[in-house]
């Protein structure tokens, strides 16, 4: 074997390595990110947030979406804030930092109603979106099946964007 | 362990809510009128999350004079042919003799009376007859070529032509849902929509008794109507007292009694009551909450127990003209609160309590010197 044969021989393999360590780092590249969501601690009544690993997805529309799947599949400790079987349909965001959320309306239909169940379901959604998106979301309309709706279960006004809940 | 938890919750919603409000710095408002472009800056202080404005910039604007009583703190503006009397940390003020509300009262900085923002939202309109809006985002202030009329309550001029024989006192009794909105409902089956509209019926049969009183329902039958429909007809039947029937859902099991909500814009979650007072603003702001006062000791008679005065953005009671609240008679998922209302004579009951609050609220507006001693 010449020198050359050599030097061919291990750069091959000098390059294989790079290349098999490379495929491993894309094979990682899903990235994923931490969000804080609010959930009802029910002994006491009070939204309380719950951190949660999403992947990292390239834009922030998607970004949100994740964040508003994980809301809505509730957590394993606390209680949910909007029914189950609620789809989120659409997601848009303006340059004025309103961010618009077209809910499927099983949102309102699958409400279990009553104020104090509205006022969570409704608070849940713009403060998980305004804490966890303080730079691009300041506030958040609610979209009900693509149109703007007057509440989700009978009480609060949500024709308007709205800004987030102060807690007590 | 939970403890810990909670005080790290709070924490973060210190950061995250509180500090950036402390050290915002405010730019001044800019004031348009109609299609004339800009005609002015006020100069705006923020004081514990409430933005003020300087009272002497207000009036000027429209060459206003005032009258100052340093010792008993009062302020008389006098601006366009009005009269409005201000007194320093009161909430309440008067335009021509009639009340008003403010969200913060006036105080002094720096040696100047200040006035919160909503003072150009909710009192300048009347003042000056033009509607006025605040963009928050652009926080500029947008006085409309729009005429602002003041709707009375206790008009007899009634333009609709509904009120034929209205010489009575208009009650409007709004029963909760309706239609394919069942609203709340219980782990057997009661609905809310059918509980609400049996106490609206039977309020409306004892209520006609009396010949000083006119009841009009919002629904009475099974049918949706939206919150916007409700709000339009009590306005329309120029209504003076409104009273929206509820009852409550909850996720947590501690969660039992009554609640009564007034309207407001400021959206808080855990509002103690004396707090939530202060929190709502406009021509009917104290009026309500003392009728929520007067309904929360006619329950508590009834040995039930709640709150009252709470505020919250309540869509069947934007831009209602007339006093008003939402009472959320107990929660149908808590189980004491579903002994009580399984009674036979629940809905009779609570219907003879809800009237006698009612009429209690009459006479209090009746007897005008008993009203001005609220708070």
């Amino acid at each position: 074997m010449t020198v050359y044969q050599k030097l061919l021989y291990f750069t091959i393999c000098i390059l294989s390595t790079l290349s098999l360590a490379g495929i491993g780092l894309l094979a990682q590249t899903p990235q994923s990110t931490e969000v804080y969501l609010y959930f009802v601690d029910t002994d006491n009544l009070e939204l309380v947030t719950e951190k949660r690993a999403v992947s990292q997805a390239d834009n922030i529309v998607d970004q949100i979406k994740l964040t508003l799947g994980e809301l809505i599949k509730g957590s394993a400790s606390l209680s949910p804030t909007i029914p189950e079987e609620t789809a989120v349909r659409e997601v848009f965001l303006d340059e004025k930092g309103c961010a618009y959320i077209d809910f499927s309306r099983a949102i309102s239909q699958n409400h279990s109603g009553g104020i104090t169940g509205e006022l969570i379901t409704v608070a849940s959604i713009v403060n998980t979106l305004t804490l966890n998106f303080p730079e691009e979301v300041r506030k958040v309309q609610i979209l009900i099946n693509g149109k703007e709706a007057e509440t989700v279960a009978g009480h609060i006004d949500i024709s308007k964007p709205i800004f987030p809940f102060k807690f007590e | 362990m939970k403890s810990i938890i909670r005080v790290i919750t709070l924490l973060f919603l210190l950061t995250v809510f509180v500090i950036p409000t402390v050290t915002a710095e405010i730019s001044p408002l800019r004031v348009f009128y109609a299609d004339e472009g800009k005609i002015a800056s006020l100069a705006v202080v923020e004081i514990q999350e409430t933005r003020y404005v300087l009272l002497e910039d207000v009036y000027r604007l429209f060459n206003g004079t005032i009258k100052s009583e340093p010792l008993i703190g009062r302020m008389t503006v006098t601006m366009r042919g009005k009269r409005i009397i201000l007194t320093l940390s009161q909430n309440r003020l008067e335009i021509d003799g009639e009340e008003y509300a403010l969200s913060k009262p006036p105080v002094m900085a720096s040696g100047k009376a200040i006035v919160p923002v909503d003072f150009l939202t909710e009192i300048l309109p009347v003042i000056i007859g033009r509607k006025i809006t605040l963009d928050r985002e652009d926080w500029s202030l947008h006085i409309s070529r729009e005429s602002f009329i003041v709707e009375n309550g206790s008009g007899e001029d009634s333009q609709t032509g509904i009120i034929s024989a209205g010489s009575g006192f208009r009650v409007i009794i709004d029963p909760g849902h309706g239609g394919y909105e069942v609203g709340a409902r219980s782990r057997d089956g009661l609905l809310e929509k059918d509980l609400t509209l049996a106490i609206a019926q039977k309020m409306k049969e004892l209520l006609v008794e009396d010949k000083g009183v006119v009841v009009y329902l919002t629904r009475s039958g099974d049918n949706y109507m939206a919150p916007s429909e409700r709000v339009n007809f009590a306005n329309k039947l120029r209504g003076q007292v409104y009273l929206s029937i509820h009852f409550n859902s909850s996720p947590s099991q501690i969660s039992r009694g009554f609640g009564i909500y007034v309207n407001s814009n400021q959206a808080r979650l855990g509002a103690p009551a004396d707090d939530a007072v202060s929190a709502s603003s406009g021509r009917f702001a104290l009026q309500s909450q003392r009728f929520a006062k007067e309904i929360a000791e006619r329950l508590e008679e009834m040995e039930f127990s709640g709150e009252y005065g709470r505020g919250a953005p309540l869509a069947a009671m934007n831009n209602l003209s007339m006093p008003g609240v939402l009472l959320e008679v107990l929660y149908l998922s808590s189980p004491q609160d579903l002994i009580i209302l399984t009674k036979r004579d629940f809905i009779d009951s609570v219907s003879q309590t809800l009237c006698d609050s009612i009429l209690d609220f009459r006479a209090v507006l009746e007897d005008k010197s008993g009203f001005a001693n609220v708070r």
